[in-house]
């Protein structure tokens, strides 16, 4: 994307009723939510979390060290990919063109254009999330990282499953749902690969958890014979006890009481039932790949103002409270959205598009008021814009 | 910055320009900013407006032609000896807002402060260098802004706008190469501390909080505590106080049309209360609120022109 086309996209949904009516919903709903689901014990809870992400950041080398040391004790292949182009290397020596891949949603997929990548290598690749499917389909990206599709009405979902998958399906939430389910059950049955990202990491135990609804996650990261998670090195905590922490805080904030699903891999499915014989591969994946991804992750972590993106749980709740998202959408962003979104895609993806954001970016401040871990991200737009000056 | 992002940003870099060369984001004269205000002996407090309502009243006159067309044309004229001023300063809206300053003036006299105010040092505080991160050009202004200060024996400032009061009062300490003691006061925090009277008035409004009085300098309660003491139904919106919406001023120089969907989303919101009136105090939330302010809305008005209507001088 050029910097003239960003700005031409940011200002491209202004007018778009069905586009504004899909974030004024969501907006709406998640305010009412956040109002009940956020307490003093989640606030407390938070400001732990800031102090757990504040230590690993700080300590970033030595925690994807002590990970990718007890995942290979646990039996995992274990990578550090320095940027996307390695990252793609990698997955692309453990998957063959014809593969199915079912996968649930992930930032740090997106980040590396990875659907488009192992789609052009003839990787039939499946996102397993319900909106992800719909942007994948779309050809879109996300508009938000917890409802990647939250710009879309029931009517333009069902016309496009009709014109993308020849889906037999009026515009009623349950039929397109019953549908999807339907198509996906074939694919995770017959998926050789399951691909998620991850919420956290404990270093310690060498655990990669993962949050959801839907049940998508649980079936990709469970039912094909190899499981690749791709896992940026900032989402790793130390023990177990600070990745639950995360989590709770992360799913509350998200505008949830409680989620559906986690899920917790430390490695290969086995067992030692027949005579104490360690054997792999019994209902879970024969195979765990942990693909750690740096990308300007590590370069983030040494400088004093922008490693606070790195404390990021990617929640959406600046993102739903940003009053230039409220009208734009998704078009202030570049896969990742808003103020923080700026700084993500400065550092990881284009620095140009994360300049253009920066200074779309309206400074209110109100995206710190309403983070979990209080993060300044107007302090680390201004930052950016100080370096262009 | 890359060719293409300074196209897309022209109109900063305009104003930039302006403030290196002239001081001034518009280009034009200390004449145009000065204020009609009696001399005062003595004073204890130091006006300054950081003219900042007078700009925000011109680019709201300029936005009607266009912002970047505007200020080419303010420039061309200057060239060939008109003065752009004579043309802008009829405006009703630029009328409206220069008197704003005015009137505060007035409400600090009559509770009984000794203001005074001289446009040698009510200069544009430079927020817009800082902003968008022109930090060596704003070092350099805001040193010599505070070296005006000192050599006019500037101690105790009073503010209006959030954006002068910020700089001044936090932003400045960051960037100034000799500590300086000059205190610096928002004018709300010495109004609701007066004993002005003023006349009751059963009407409904709403205080729309300017983002960076807000969350950055913390003032909520001073504008609604003067706003109660008119005596009318203060109605307060669940995303108010440090849960504010952004007016969307801050991206006027760069979308226009972004900045006016975020100010009607505003707008819309508050309207919700049924209020007859919203209030703000920043001269930029004024201009961008009141730019897509329809006839059925609410009426738009700043606090100082609230409170100045309902003033029962003694």
């Amino acid at each position: 994307m050029s910097i003239t086309e960003y700005f031409t996209k940011l200002k491209s949904k202004l007018k778009d009723p069905s586009y504004r009516r899909g974030i004024n919903i969501a907006t709406a709903n998640y305010r009412i939510k956040r109002k009940i689901y956020i307490d003093d014990y989640i606030e407390n809870l938070a400001r732990e979390v800031r102090k757990i992400k504040e230590f690993s950041i700080d300590n970033l080398e030595e925690m994807v060290k002590i990970a990718m040391d007890t995942l290979r004790e646990n039996g995992c292949e274990v990578y550090l990919a320095e940027n996307a182009k390695k990252a793609l290397e990698i997955v692309k020596d453990l998957v063959k063109p014809g593969d199915i891949l079912v996968k649930g949603k992930s930032m740090t997929t997106e980040e590396i254009m990875l659907r488009e990548e192992l789609t052009e290598y003839g990787v039939e690749l499946w996102e397993t999330d319900l909106g992800e499917l719909l942007i994948q389909l779309a050809n879109e990206f996300p508009s938000h990282p917890v409802t990647p599709a939250i710009h879309m009405t029931r009517e333009t979902i069902a016309e496009l499953l009709r014109e993308k998958l020849n889906a037999n399906v009026s515009s009623d939430p349950e039929d397109i749902t019953r549908f999807v389910r339907g198509f996906l059950r074939k694919k995770f049955i017959n998926a050789a690969i399951g691909m998620t990202g991850a919420n956290a990491v404990s270093a310690r135990d060498g655990v990669i958890l993962t949050m959801e609804n839907e049940g998508n996650i649980r079936l990709s990261s469970g039912l094909p014979d190899k499981y690749i998670a791709v896992v940026g090195i900032e989402k790793i905590v130390p023990t177990i006890q600070d990745a639950f922490r995360v989590l709770e805080v992360t799913w509350r904030y998200a505008g949830y009481k409680v989620i559906n699903y986690i899920n917790a891999v430390a490695g290969p499915s086995k067992t030692g039932d027949i005579e104490k014989i360690i054997v792999k591969g019994v209902h879970g994946p024969r195979e765990v790949h942990v693909i750690f991804l740096d990308n300007g992750r590590s370069e983030m972590a040494k400088h004093p103002v922008f490693k606070e993106a790195l404390y990021c749980l990617r929640c959406g709740a600046c993102i739903y409270e940003c009053p230039l998202f409220q009208v734009a959408g998704g078009n202030f962003g570049y896969k990742y959205i808003a103020g923080i979104g700026a700084i993500w895609v400065y550092h990881t993806i284009s620095k140009k598009i994360g300049l253009s954001m920066a200074y779309s970016c309206l400074r209110d401040g109100r995206c710190k008021i309403v983070c979990p871990l209080k993060i300044d991200t107007p302090k680390m737009i201004l930052e950016l814009r100080k370096s262009h000056e | 910055m890359e060719e293409e992002l300074k196209d897309q940003l022209k109109l900063l870099l305009e104003m930039r320009d302006n403030i290196n060369k002239s001081g001034d984001a518009l280009g034009l004269k200390d004449k145009y900013y000065d204020l009609e205000v009696p001399k005062i002996e003595n004073p204890e407090y130091y006006l300054f407006t950081g003219r900042e309502y007078h700009i925000a009243g011109a680019l709201s006159e300029m936005a009607k032609y266009g912002h970047s067309f505007s200020l080419k044309v303010g420039l061309f004229m200057r060239k060939i000896g008109i003065d752009p001023l004579k043309i802008i300063i009829k405006s009703g809206v630029v009328k409206r807002f220069k008197e704003i300053p005015v009137k505060l003036f007035e409400l600090l006299t009559g509770a009984g402060y000794k203001v005074s105010y001289n446009i040698q040092y009510d200069k544009y505080p430079g927020t817009l260098l800082w902003e968008y991160g022109f930090i060596n050009d704003f070092k350099l202004y805001i040193n010599n802004l505070f070296d005006v200060f000192k050599n006019l024996g500037v101690k105790k400032i009073v503010t209006i706008s959030p954006h002068s009061t910020e700089v001044l009062k936090i932003v400045s300490k960051e960037y100034l190469e000799n500590e300086s003691d000059v205190e610096i006061i928002h004018y709300t925090e010495l109004l609701s501390k007066s004993n002005l009277k003023f006349r009751s008035d059963n009407i409904k409004v709403a205080y729309h909080d300017p983002c960076h009085l807000a969350r950055v300098i913390g003032i909520t309660e001073e504008p609604r505590e003067l706003i109660k003491r008119c005596g009318c139904e203060l109605l307060e919106h669940d995303y108010s106080k440090d849960l504010t919406t952004c007016c969307g001023a801050p991206v006027e120089s760069i979308a226009p049309e972004v900045s006016k969907e975020i100010a009607r989303k505003r707008i819309d919101e508050l309207k919700e209360l049924g209020v007859d009136v919203i209030i703000t105090a920043c001269p930029f939330c004024l201009a961008s609120l009141s730019s897509v302010a329809k006839s059925d809305d609410p009426k738009i008005i700043d606090l100082i022109e609230f409170l100045y209507e309902r003033w029962i001088k003694t």
